[in-house]
């Protein structure tokens, strides 16, 4: 019997590991890979009747009630309902600080093109204006 | 109060009584705990899921139609629960790294106080055998193990075939062991 057929055999049997056919015994007792890979499958599977028999904590359907009462509570009691709206507080707290500071951009643009058409002595040096006002005065 | 049926605690509790809630919680809590552990990782994510399962029953239960047995109706609530957890685990999973993973899964078995490196070693790959089978399967699987119904109690709780659930079980066996002797090191 060849490394394949076990593993074959172990997948198709019904669980009674106890009563193993001898070939198969005697594979086990010679191939150690084989061994270690059904004592796993095996060592794995026990876990299932060991959670089985797991129990929740005794104060469970006391800790169920208190969180149905909480859930009963209007949103903005609960935690959660508090956590939120704490964030929202903050979010509503950074777009107004957002629009505050791109007004603040806004108005330094405004200044900023009032002064470039100001100045436009390119336009109009300086001297022509004296000439112009000398010639008003005359 | 301890002698009333599922039907009358369902009635008072429907009528406010928390206190006829909490005996329905005592009565059937050991079931909806020990479904949830198949499922979850350690005994603490299995409560959670089992508190949740009761929260979502106390307020559905004015939609219980006593078509099927409350134990049915709990039982497809429990695992429609903790397949949920299960999807979100997955999804938070990708955002974790392979050592976070490591660690959760240990520091998960301290709850076992005779949780020796090989016992941790057989759980880790047991949840990730049962993890590997199709959903089906694994809901098969589970109840049958986990709970021992029989197979007509699963098909009404899965709303199948009785020889849909006998061949979902069998297989599920089948791939569980597959994957059990494949990755077993």
């Amino acid at each position: 019997m060849n490394c394949n057929e076990v593993k074959s055999f172990f997948i198709n049997s019904d669980g009674h590991l106890q009563a193993l056919p001898e070939e198969i015994k005697n594979h086990l007792a010679s191939c150690a890979s084989c061994a270690r890979m059904v004592e796993q499958m095996t060592g794995a599977l026990e876990v299932i009747n060991h959670e089985k028999l797991l129990q929740p904590d005794p104060f469970f359907s006391t800790r169920v009630m208190g969180a149905i009462r909480e859930n009963k509570q209007p949103l903005l009691l609960r935690p959660v309902g508090q956590m939120a709206a704490a964030v929202a507080a903050v979010f509503v707290g950074v777009v107004l600080a957002m629009a505050t500071f791109s007004y603040n951009d806004y108005s330094d643009e405004q200044t900023l093109s009032e002064v470039y058409y100001l100045n436009e002595l390119h336009v109009e040096p300086m001297e022509m204006q004296l000439l112009n006002d000398l010639s008003h005065e005359e | 109060m301890h002698n009333l049926t599922d039907n009358d605690l369902i009635k008072q509790a429907l009528q406010a009584d928390e206190k006829a809630f909490q005996l329905l919680v005592e009565k059937y809590q050991q079931q909806v705990f020990s479904t949830c552990m198949g499922f979850a990782k350690n005994k603490q994510d299995a409560e959670d899921i089992a508190q949740e399962v009761f929260v979502e029953v106390f307020q559905s239960l004015g939609k219980f139609r006593h078509q099927s047995a409350f134990s049915t109706w709990l039982y497809r609530i429990t695992v429609n629960k903790s397949l949920n957890h299960q999807r979100k685990q997955k999804f938070l999973n990708l955002f974790k790294s392979n050592n976070e993973e490591v660690t959760y899964a240990l520091e998960a078995d301290h709850h076992l106080p005779d949780a020796g490196l090989v016992q941790k070693d057989n759980r880790r790959l047991l949840k990730k055998a049962l993890a590997a089978l199709p959903k089906n399967q694994r809901v098969a699987f589970i109840l049958s193990k986990y709970q021992e119904l029989s197979g007509k109690e699963i098909a009404a709780v899965m709303n199948l075939s009785l020889s849909a659930v006998e061949a979902l079980v069998h297989r599920s066996r089948k791939n569980l062991k597959a994957y059990l002797l494949k990755n077993g090191e």
